[in-house]
């Protein structure tokens, strides 16, 4: 969800600010762009879509996840000059690195678990089992990179609770700043 | 990033079964962390029933036992929905 409001907000910037100086939008010049399908496609196949997912081990998952992952590191380095991909690619490293370390999945610790669902529930859930599509669900003390894992949470005011990770606060900075800065930049480019 | 609506529907189901049996809980909470147990527990709940999950085998009356293997269902939640039906009635 972070991210999504990362790139609504980014866009809904940087459409504002090119139409309050009455030019058109200019979307970020993104260069290989292939690599993100190329990339996303097994994660999609391995994490996400349910016909495909139960037929994987959690294994070959995690190893599907992070030769994703490295493949979005790449596509991000390789956009590297454009404004806001080095945050976010600060981002995509830090949860490479805390995904790697800790057997392939993003660790989550119960009690952050437990605002997400009820705390019976995850009283059933084993240590060390996978919580939800990417997560593994790990004792702080267990964990790598505690600092690194899904240990955030959405204000409760806004009743719809998202754990998310420091790697994905940069992120979304630097998805925001691609969408709604970089339209400035090359605008101001003759 | 996780979002509590990844849990929505086991959320459901688990709160419904919660106040009928903490066997079917189980039940569910095993389909929810196992891929593999899910699978069987849709393909072939006679089996999965018997052979419990990491060495624990679920403690369900005759008429919870006799319901899931009974039901035909297409995925977990589908499973849920029915159970929640069945046991609503």
């Amino acid at each position: 969800m972070i991210l999504l409001f990362a790139v609504a907000s980014g866009f809904a910037f940087g459409l504002g600010w090119v139409r309050w100086l009455g030019q058109p939008y200019q979307p970020p010049a993104l260069k290989h762009l292939w690599l993100v399908f190329v990339s996303f496609l097994p994660q999609f196949i391995a994490i996400y879509f349910p016909n495909t997912r139960a037929q994987i081990s959690d294994e070959w998952a995690s190893g599907i996840l992070i030769a994703s992952l490295i493949g979005l590191l790449g596509f991000a380095w390789l956009n590297r000059n454009l404004l806001g991909m080095k945050i976010l690619f600060v981002g995509a490293v830090l949860n490479f690195t805390v995904i790697v370390a800790n057997r392939g999945f993003m660790p989550i610790s119960p009690q952050t678990a437990s605002h997400l669902v009820s705390e019976e529930i995850v009283s059933e859930i084993p240590i060390g089992s996978r919580f939800g599509t990417k997560d593994i669900l790990l004792l702080p003390e267990q964990t790598r990179f505690e600092i690194l894992a899904d240990r955030f949470l959405t204000p409760t005011w806004l009743n719809y609770p998202v754990a998310f990770s420091l790697g994905d606060v940069f992120l979304a900075i630097g998805i925001f700043l691609l969408l709604a800065i970089q339209t400035k930049k090359e605008r101001d480019v003759p | 990033m996780i979002t509590h609506s990844t849990y929505q529907t086991q959320i459901q189901m688990t709160s419904s079964s919660i106040s009928t049996s903490s066997g079917l809980t189980r039940v569910f909470a095993a389909a929810v962390v196992s891929r593999q147990f899910c699978k069987m527990l849709l393909s072939d709940p006679v089996t999965a029933l018997q052979n419990g999950y990491l060495g624990e085998t679920f403690k369900l009356s005759n008429e919870e036992h006799n319901l899931l293997i009974s039901i035909h269902a297409e995925n977990l939640a589908d499973l849920a929905r029915q159970v929640n039906k069945a046991l609503h009635r």
